[in-house]
């Protein structure tokens, strides 16, 4: 009896298995999903795009700022305003 | 009649839980990545029919992974373990004795031996063991399924994808207005963003 249990478990629980079926392309997944062309297009920009999300950095002093990557960053580059807290420091 | 079994399609049987996000990141990506297609019972919804549209999706895999790492009890009164994925996997042994040419199943844990304890029937095999990290899932899922030398991903590569794509999930949850990344919307989704990821790089 203890055999057969033995025999169950060898024949369908693997340790590994080798693929060969071709790698789907990213049409094909979608397709596969039934997802929507919109729907794809605007994963692939969240994907794709530059802006990570928000950090938060902890300073020295203990505040708190939170930051966006980036985009923003480039953005402050261009010489959008700072705000009062980061003039403070850029003064000290 | 049982339905066509998919030959890249991979059962995922995982728990739904917060705690577990990481790792079900991980799952997505590193199937993904292999060129496999996961499918869990998150778009199943309750009712009668329910353990009859689980049995149908498990049939449609020609792969199972079953994640008995959540052991724990549960914080909510009644305190319980999980019992659905063990369910879910005697469903699947079930499956593939009667029917060994097409489904084969893997046990993925992240304790050594602890499967022995919680699962003493499954004695005299071995789980793959992912101890609890992204990292783990990933090793475990190259090991489970093994492509040929110039198709298959590595580690590295598959933890870069798992970086990218874990860093726009909360984009990817709010462009579906949807409030955890366990819902089958959801789900689907990251599948895709996976691929498209992986397309990328």
């Amino acid at each position: 009896m203890d055999q057969e249990v033995d025999l169950v478990y060898d024949t369908s629980m693997g340790r590994s298995v080798t693929i060969t079926t071709p790698i789907p392309s990213l049409e094909e997944v979608g397709k596969r999903l039934k997802m929507s062309k919109a729907r794809q297009q605007r994963l692939i920009e969240i994907v794709r795009s530059s802006v990570t999300g928000r950090f938060v950095e902890r300073r020295r002093d203990a505040s708190v700022s939170a930051n966006r990557r980036s985009s923003n960053r480039s953005g402050a580059a261009k010489g959008a305003p700072l705000s009062k807290k980061s003039e403070r420091a850029a003064a000290s | 009649m049982p339905p066509l079994v998919s030959p890249d399609a991979v059962f995922v049987n995982i728990p739904y839980d917060e705690g577990f996000r990481r790792l079900y990141l991980a799952y997505i990506v590193g199937l993904t990545q292999l060129g496999l297609e996961p499918r869990t019972t998150l778009g199943i919804p309750g009712g009668e029919r329910r353990l009859d549209r689980i049995l149908a999706l498990i049939q449609s895999c020609r792969y199972s992974i079953h994640d008995l790492s959540r052991v724990q009890l549960d914080r909510s009164s009644p305190r319980t373990p999980r019992f659905n994925m063990p369910f879910e996997l005697g469903l699947t042994v079930t499956w593939a004795k009667l029917n060994p040419e097409q489904h084969r199943w893997f046990v993925f844990e992240s304790r050594e031996r602890r499967v022995q304890k919680s699962l003493s029937d499954l004695n005299g095999t071995d789980p793959n063991i992912h101890d609890g990290t992204v990292e783990g899932v990933m090793r475990e899922v190259c090991n489970a399924f093994v492509r040929s030398r110039t198709a298959r991903p590595d580690v590295p590569e598959m933890i870069r994808t798992y970086r990218g794509l874990s860093r726009k999930l909360d984009a990817i949850t709010a462009a579906a207005g949807a409030r955890s990344v366990f819902e089958a919307r959801i789900f689907d989704d990251l599948c895709f963003a996976a691929k498209a990821a992986i397309s990328q790089a």
